[in-house]
C-alpha cells in the first residue's frame, strides 16, 4: 500500500470520531465565534484610538481569532492519538502493515481539512460582524494559507507530546495555549503594548502569521510582505513537522517508552 | 519450518529482567501455549514478537523476518489479539472490522464477507452496528477476537482470548480455535486456562522470571511430574497443620513432590497402584485424620504447580 492510501485510513479513523461526536464540532466552532462577539464588544472602542491599523476593531480582531483558533486546535489535536495510545488501541494499528508515518501524515491532513473548514467558518461570521476584506475574495486563500501553516506549527508541537499520558497532554495544553496568543499581535496592535512584549513578538511565528492574513484585510494583497511573514511561518512549521515525525514514528508504541 | 525462531531474546525494564535470553522456535500449523504464573513475562515476549516492543539484547525471526530489521514483513504474517480488550469507542463494532481489514489491504468485498463471518463466528452479529462504547468488557473481547480472525493471518497470537468471555461464547470460540490450525494458520496462545491449553496446545512451555521452566506436549509435560496425583484433606487442622503433614509425606520414598495447598496436601507420585494404599497407612501410623483422599492422573495445572511452587511453601 503506498503511504497516501494508508494515511487515508488513518483519517477515515479519526473522521468517524470526529462525525460521531458532533457536540465536540459544534463547541468547536461556538468558541472563536464566542470569542469574537466577546473580544469585539470589550475592544470596540480601540478603533477609535488615533493610529489603529484597521478600519474597525472587527476587521483588526478577526485574524487574531483565526490564529487563536489555530493554536488551540493545534494543540488539541493529537489527544484522540495519546489518549488511545494510552490505552492500548492504537496498538491495533501499530501491529498491522502500515507505517508509522502514515499515522503522521494521516493526522495533520484531516486536521488541516477540518481546520480549513473552520477558517471558513471563522471569516464568514467575520463578515457579518462588519469586517472588511480590502482584497476582496482573492485574499481568501491567502488567508486560509497562513491559517493552514500556522495550525501545521501546532499540529506539530502537539505530536511532540506523543509520549505523555493523557493528563500530562491536558496540562501542557492549558500552559501553551494562551502565551503564544498574548505574546503576538493577535489581540491588539503592537504599538500599543510595553517594548518587551514587541520584542518578544518579533520572534513568535503567530505575530507573523496575523500580520499576513491582516495585510491582506486592511490593506489588499501585497506580495512582497505577504510572502515575508508566511515564509516565517511555514520555514517554523517546516522544522517543527520534521521534528514532530521523528518523536510521533519513535514513541509512538508506549511499550518502548 | 520454523515460524517463530528466538535467538537470547532479552528484554529488560531498567534492573528488571523481565524476558531473560530466550531461545525458542515454534513450527507452522502448530497451536504453541505459553504459560505461567502472573509477570512471568508471557506478555512482554508476545509484545517483541509482534514489534511493538524492541528487545534489549538477541533476536527473533517470524516467518523469516527479523523484528527489528523488518518490522513491516512481520506485521504482515501476523495478527494480535491483546490481554486488555481495546476497543475505539468512536466505532461501531462492524467499523472496528472495517479498519482492519482496510490496514490490512482486504479486498472490499472479500472483506465484507469476511466481516459477517466472523461477527457470527463470535456472536457479534446482533450488535456489530452499535458503538463500542455499549459494550461490555466481554463484548470488546469477542470483538477483538473478530478483528485478529479477520485477516486470517499467518501467525496469530492470542493474549487471553477467552478471559472474560462467558461459557456458551467460550465453548464455540475454542472449537473454532482447535480447528484454525489444519488451515495453516499457526496460533501463539498464552492462556491462565490451563485446561484450555490442555485441549488446544501441541507443544505448551512454562515460563517464570523471564524464562522457560519446561517444555513439551501436554502429555510430555504431565508424565514429567509424574503418574499419579494423591489429593489429601486433613480433617483436624490445629493438631496436624497441613505442613506438617506434607513434611512426614516428605520422608516417604516413592513419592517426588509434596506441596500443600490451603488445607489440602498434593502428592507427586510414579509409584503403581499400592501407592494409595502406602500413604493412608502411613498417614494411619502417625495418626493423622484423614477427611478424604483421592486419586487423579495429572493435568497442566498439576504441572503449573510442580514447577512454580517451591518446596516448602
Amino acid at each position: 500500500m503506498s503511504i497516501a492510501s494508508e494515511a487515508r485510513i488513518i483519517m477515515w479513523r479519526e473522521s468517524r470520531f470526529l462525525s460521531r461526536s458532533p457536540v465536540s464540532i459544534v463547541l468547536g466552532f461556538v468558541n472563536p465565534v464566542l470569542w469574537l462577539l466577546l473580544f469585539g464588544s470589550v475592544f470596540y472602542n480601540l478603533a477609535r484610538f488615533p493610529g489603529f491599523p484597521a478600519p474597525n476593531y472587527i476587521t483588526f480582531l478577526v485574524p487574531g481569532i483565526l490564529a487563536m483558533n489555530a493554536v488551540a486546535r493545534g494543540m488539541i489535536s493529537s489527544f484522540n492519538l495519546v489518549w488511545h495510545r494510552h490505552y492500548g488501541f492504537l496498538d491495533k494499528i501499530l501491529v498491522a502493515p502500515v507505517s508509522r508515518s502514515a499515522i503522521f501524515w494521516g493526522q495533520l491532513a484531516i486536521t488541516l481539512l477540518f481546520g480549513v473548514a473552520e477558517a471558513l467558518l471563522i471569516l464568514g461570521v467575520g463578515l457579518l460582524m462588519g469586517m472588511q476584506v480590502a482584497s476582496g475574495w482573492l485574499g481568501v486563500p491567502l488567508i486560509v494559507l497562513s491559517y493552514v501553516s500556522l495550525e501545521m506549527i501546532f499540529i506539530g508541537i502537539s505530536m511532540t507530546m506523543i509520549r505523555m499520558i493523557p493528563e500530562q497532554y491536558i496540562g501542557m495544553l492549558q500552559l501553551l495555549m494562551l502565551p503564544p496568543v498574548f505574546l503576538s499581535s493577535a489581540l491588539f496592535p503592537l504599538g500599543f503594548a510595553p517594548a518587551f512584549i514587541r520584542t518578544v513578538s518579533r520572534f513568535n511565528p503567530l505575530t507573523h502569521a496575523v500580520d499576513s492574513m491582516r495585510l491582506v484585510m486592511t490593506e489588499g494583497i501585497n506580495w512582497g510582505s505577504y510572502l515575508t511573514d508566511w515564509g516565517i511561518v511555514i520555514a517554523v512549521a517546516a522544522v517543527i513537522l520534521f521534528l514532530a515525525h521523528g518523536s510521533l514514528v519513535k514513541g509512538i508504541s508506549k511499550h518502548n517508552a | 519450518m520454523h515460524i517463530i525462531e528466538t535467538q537470547d531474546l532479552t528484554r529488560k525494564f531498567k534492573e528488571h529482567v523481565a524476558v531473560d535470553s530466550l531461545n525458542l522456535s515454534v513450527e507452522q500449523g502448530q497451536v504453541f501455549g505459553l504459560i505461567g504464573p502472573n509477570g512471568a513475562g508471557k506478555t512482554t515476549t508476545v509484545r517483541m514478537l509482534t514489534t511493538l516492543l524492541n528487545p534489549s539484547e538477541g533476536t527473533a525471526k517470524v516467518d523469516g523476518h527479523d523484528i527489528v530489521k523488518e518490522p513491516h514483513l512481520v506485521r504482515k504474517v501476523i495478527g494480535y489479539v491483546p490481554q486488555e480488550a481495546q476497543a475505539d469507542e468512536a466505532l461501531t463494532g462492524r467499523e472496528h472490522l472495517i479498519l482492519q481489514g482496510r490496514l490490512y489491504g482486504m479486498d472490499p468485498q472479500m472483506m465484507a464477507r469476511r466481516i459477517d463471518e466472523v461477527l457470527e463466528l463470535v456472536g457479534l452479529k446482533e450488535d456489530a452496528d452499535k458503538r463500542a462504547l455499549e459494550y461490555s468488557g466481554g463484548m470488546r473481547k469477542l470483538m477483538d477476537i473478530a478483528t485478529g480472525l479477520l485477516h486470517a493471518p499467518k501467525l496469530l497470537f492470542l493474549d487471553e482470548p477467552t478471559s472474560g468471555v462467558d461459557v456458551s461464547h467460550r465453548k464455540r470460540l475454542l472449537n473454532y480455535i482447535e480447528d484454525l490450525p489444519a488451515t495453516g494458520m499457526t496460533i501463539f496462545l498464552t492462556s491462565h486456562f490451563l485446561e484450555e491449553v490442555d485441549q488446544l496446545a501441541n507443544q505448551v512451555a512454562l515460563f517464570n522470571n523471564g524464562r522457560i521452566v519446561t517444555q513439551g506436549t501436554p502429555a510430555e509435560l504431565k508424565a514429567g511430574v509424574g503418574t499419579s496425583i494423591l489429593d489429601i484433606t486433613v480433617s483436624s487442622l490445629e493438631a496436624f497443620p497441613p505442613q506438617v503433614v506434607a513434611n512426614e509425606l516428605r520422608q516417604v520414598a516413592s513419592l517426588t513432590r509434596v506441596i500443600t495447598e490451603g488445607n489440602r496436601i498434593k502428592v507427586f507420585t510414579s509409584a503403581g497402584g499400592d501407592i494409595l494404599f502406602d500413604v493412608r497407612q502411613h498417614l494411619e501410623h502417625l495418626r493423622v485424620p484423614v477427611a478424604s483422599m483421592t486419586i487423579a492422573q495429572p493435568t497442566l495445572d498439576d504441572v503449573f504447580l510442580h514447577h512454580i511452587r517451591r518446596e516448602d511453601s
